[in-house]
């Protein structure tokens, strides 16, 4: 009786773990998405009011967000100063993909921030501002339609995880 | 027959009830109605042994 009632706790808190793993998975997308946003805001403001060169201004983004946006910008930032030939392009497109492991980012916002790293470096400031004012209004955009569709999802998952564990542990009793 | 299954039969009747309760507020009509469905089964494969048990002893009584 005893192993069975601790049985049966160990399958509610593992289906109740699964529960709010997903419900904080849900919301990681639109966090993610707003420090990358935070990022932009910061080179534009370094491109734009300071004049800084895009390797010393993607140091002080690293320097100044935290998490594995800070952490590909300071790699993107260590690259460019010891480039040896190849294009901002590619190193970016380089720093991104060692950068996905980390990232809870859909495709679609994935193809939206590589895009961004066409027009890094490229032409004028006037560009450089279009640029990140397009993939901010992006993530504006998509962080907002997210954040209420994760609202909706968060709690039905909790609760999904809760009556599950509930219902497999009646079931097996 | 052991009372227990009655008591189980309940228990999930009422979690599948808050289930479907629960996937109908998330706009998932299709995976609420899969979960009653389920439930049913589950349900039905425990009862269906006393059925089958009940037809037989009504068959021994009344000699059919």
């Amino acid at each position: 009786m005893l192993v069975r009632l601790i049985g049966a706790m160990v399958v509610i808190g593992a289906s109740c773990a699964l529960g709010f793993h997903y419900a904080a998975q849900e919301t990681q997308r639109v966090k993610d998405l707003l420090s990358l946003k935070k990022a932009l805001l910061i080179l534009a403001s370094e491109i734009e009011y300071m004049r800084t060169a895009l390797p010393a201004a993607s140091l002080n983004i690293g320097k100044r967000v935290g998490g594995w946006v800070g952490e590909m910008f300071t790699h993107f930032g260590e690259k460019l100063a010891s480039s040896e030939g190849e294009t901002t392009y590619q190193l970016w497109a380089q720093v991104l993909s060692a950068a996905k492991e980390n990232a809870q980012l859909a495709d679609e916002d994935w193809r939206v921030v590589e895009d961004f790293g066409k027009t890094l470096g490229y032409l004028d400031i006037t560009m450089q501002k279009n640029a990140i004012n397009y993939a901010v209004e992006y993530i504006d955009e998509k962080a907002a339609s997210l954040q209420i569709q994760a609202d909706k999802n968060k709690k039905m998952y909790r609760s999904l995880g809760v009556i599950c564990g509930l219902l497999l542990a009646v079931v097996m009793w | 027959m052991d009372i227990s299954v009655v008591f189980q039969i309940a228990a999930v009747g009422i979690l599948v009830a808050v289930l479907v309760q629960v996937l109908h507020r998330a706009g998932r009509e299709e995976q609420a109605m899969m979960t009653s469905l389920a439930g049913l089964l589950v349900v039905l494969f425990w009862v269906i042994q006393h059925v089958s048990e009940l037809f037989t002893e009504v068959q021994v009584i009344f000699n059919l």
